[in-house]
């Protein structure tokens, strides 16, 4: 567990260290966007100068690295106010979508691969295993924009930007809720359905081995009903497989936030993430890189857990363990 | 005496890719309470879908009973529900198989198991489960049964699980216990304890057993009556000392050459030649007649039926094979 720990900490540092040299190699730099044909250059110089950026890279790094030991990200260059106050707002707008597509995906996964495995080989089966393939194929981006066309502009029931309605006169708190979760509907859908395909394949698959499994007819010997042996006796055996493709979409998820942020318009780390790049505001850039990857590491490192917890074969000892992590 | 259970005329088949596949061929016998019925025939031959047809776990697709009865305490388990069927699963009728390493659930607790098996099928409430299988756990020669409740089965041996799994198939007190090869699986002196404990507790709890083998070693020392089966096919019945030293079909006398004898130390072990028929595919005729040294131009044409050949002993071959010598 504590060398586990110790790997996250190493990942860490190479992720940042690495997010810190590559954006310094993209051209240009946070002043560009101050830039105009009849600025003094000697004022772009003192701003420069001011952010700290003419000093050599090393000693940048070495400050950057400094500070973030310390807790603190820095200022964002384009929005003068501290990072951690930008941060503060994007993270929970990242996790509700994050967080409920992941749970979305849990559910409709797991349901409809288990759906698919007891009716295995029926037409039900063969249909769905079609449509998770379709699914799990189809870009999201190119969802988002089917679901856009279909849902905002052509059957205009759902809203396809922003988080609520700019001009909503909210008649107590549940119309908020409403609201933001009309909001929610699209991106968390289209957010969830490519990785739901792919844990619904995958759970077909693992249900359909441990049903062929020996045991399970010593469960149905026993006199149990297939309900109990499916619930009971088949998903417990299937459920630390289950658990690993799920802990491995939460990178996907997150990746796929930033393009799904970006479309809705959702205010999000991915949104955030896209937009610091391009104006190269590196503090933010970093800074979300960061928590990012703090948010993959502990998403493997909770499957890892709950993995030991659901078969007690695997114990997480200081040497090896189960893959991953 | 009364039958326990008689089976009547058992066919099934199982529909693959290849075509159809005749597992089981009408085959009939029966099993008296308290009694050991040894099945026997080498792998292929339908003993276990026998065994599984009994109790209703053959997976259709793509496995079928296509014809028979089983009448088990006067009524046909083909023909009542599945409901019905549950409630003689595990509780009057109770399996255990080859494999002690996988039969048993991976995830839950050996006492978990046990428990499951008891909550099921009788009306006792929480810590009287729990005695009852620690009770079961004693009985069948766990040394600390509180210890093994709480263990996991990759923690216990093959013989201690078979152990675990002869404890859940009998915690119902089933008046038939079917055992899958129950030996097979393990080493030769936890094999010899595992006989003489479903011996020994057969005798205390009254109950019958089909004993399903390959091995005539295991028949010898634990059965009364011996059904020997071929080709999905029934092909002798007898008392276990008649079929021993009176085999009365070519295929028995083949088995019984091909155990290896001291006695016979340095010469060549008899085989029985040539190769199980494909069950896709059988020729008319009688099934082991490809393999028969006795085989005449008969034995190609008809199909032959069972015909006593003894008081209580059947066979399925109209010659009389202790007076015929083989034919090239």
């Amino acid at each position: 567990m504590l060398r586990r720990i110790l790997h996250a900490g190493i990942l860490v540092f190479v992720i940042l260290t690495a997010t810190f040299f590559v954006i310094r190699l993209a051209p240009g730099d946070p002043l560009n966007r101050y830039f105009s044909p009849d600025i003094d250059p000697q004022a772009m110089d003192a701003v420069r100068n001011q952010l700290g950026l003419d000093e050599p890279l090393p000693i940048q790094y070495a400050k950057t690295l400094g500070s973030f030991v310390r807790g603190d990200f820095g200022m964002s260059i384009t929005e003068h106010r501290p990072v951690s106050d930008i941060l503060k707002e994007a993270i929970p707008r990242t996790l509700l979508l994050t967080v409920a597509a992941l749970l979305l995906q849990i559910l409709l996964g797991v349901l409809l691969g288990m759906i698919s495995a007891v009716k295995r080989y029926s037409a039900l089966d063969k249909t769905l295993s079609f449509v998770f393939l379709m699914f799990y194929s189809i870009p999201s981006f190119y969802l988002a924009f089917i679901a856009i066309a279909l849902f905002t502009l052509k059957l205009g029931w759902l809203p396809s930007a922003n988080m609520f309605s700019l001009h909503l006169e909210p008649d107590g708190f549940s119309d908020i809720v409403f609201d933001r979760v009309l909001h929610m509907i699209l991106p968390v859908t289209v957010l969830a359905f490519g990785s739901a395909a792919a844990l619904a394949r995958y759970t077909r698959g693992s249900l359909l081995d441990v049903l062929g499994q020996e045991f399970i007819q010593t469960a149905r010997a026993k006199g149990l009903t297939e309900g109990r042996i499916l619930w009971k006796h088949v998903f417990k055996n299937a459920l630390p497989q289950i658990l690993t493709v799920v802990g491995l979409s939460i990178p996907f998820l997150l990746g796929g936030a930033v393009v799904i942020e970006k479309i809705f318009a959702w205010p999000g780390m991915g949104a955030l993430m896209v937009d610091s790049i391009f104006a190269r505001d590196y503090p933010v850039v970093l800074a979300v890189n960061f928590i990012a990857a703090c948010m993959v590491i502990l998403g493997n490192l909770l499957a890892d857990l709950s993995y030991a917890w659901a078969d007690p074969r695997v114990k997480l000892s200081s040497h090896g363990g189960p893959a991953g992590g | 005496m009364q039958n326990l259970i008689e089976i009547k005329h058992l066919s099934c088949s199982f529909h693959t890719e290849d075509g159809l596949a005749r597992a089981v061929d009408d085959v009939s016998f029966a099993i008296r309470p308290g009694e050991t019925l040894g099945v026997v025939g080498e792998s292929g031959c339908g003993k276990t879908v026998t065994a599984l047809a009994i109790m209703r776990l053959i997976q259709d697709p793509p496995g079928k009973i296509d014809r028979g009865e089983i009448f088990f305490k006067d009524r046909d388990l083909l023909t009542i529900s599945e409901r019905d069927m549950r409630r003689v699963r595990g509780n009057e009728i109770s399996m255990i198989f080859q494999e002690p390493m996988t039969s048993l659930n991976p995830v839950f607790t050996c006492g978990y198991q046990i428990k499951e098996a008891v909550t099921l099928h009788q009306k006792v409430g929480k810590r009287e489960a729990m005695e009852k299988t620690l009770e079961m756990l004693r009985l069948v020669g766990i040394p600390d049964p509180e210890m093994c409740a709480k263990a996991y089965p990759h923690q216990l041996s093959g013989g201690m699980r078979q152990r675990v799994m002869i404890a859940m198939a009998l915690s119902c007190h089933p008046s038939l216990l079917i055992a899958d090869e129950p030996t097979t699986a393990l080493d030769v002196t936890i094999q010899a304890q595992i006989l003489e404990l479903l011996q020994s507790l057969q005798e205390r709890l009254g109950m019958a057993v089909m004993m399903i083998t390959h091995d005539l070693g295991v028949i010898a020392e634990t059965c009364k009556r011996v059904v020997v089966m071929y080709a999905g096919q029934v092909v002798e019945t007898a008392d276990v000392s008649d079929l021993f030293y009176d085999p009365r079909h070519p295929y028995t006398l083949g088995l019984e050459e091909s155990i290896p004898r001291p006695s016979h130390k340095g010469s060549k072990l008899k085989v029985i030649a040539g190769r199980v028929p494909d069950p896709y595919n059988y020729a008319s005729g009688c099934r082991f007649s490809a393999r028969c040294p006795y085989a005449e131009k008969r034995c190609f044409e008809e199909s032959i039926e069972m015909r006593e050949t003894g008081p209580g002993h059947h066979a399925r071959c109209w010659k009389d094979v202790t007076q015929a010598s083989p034919s090239e």
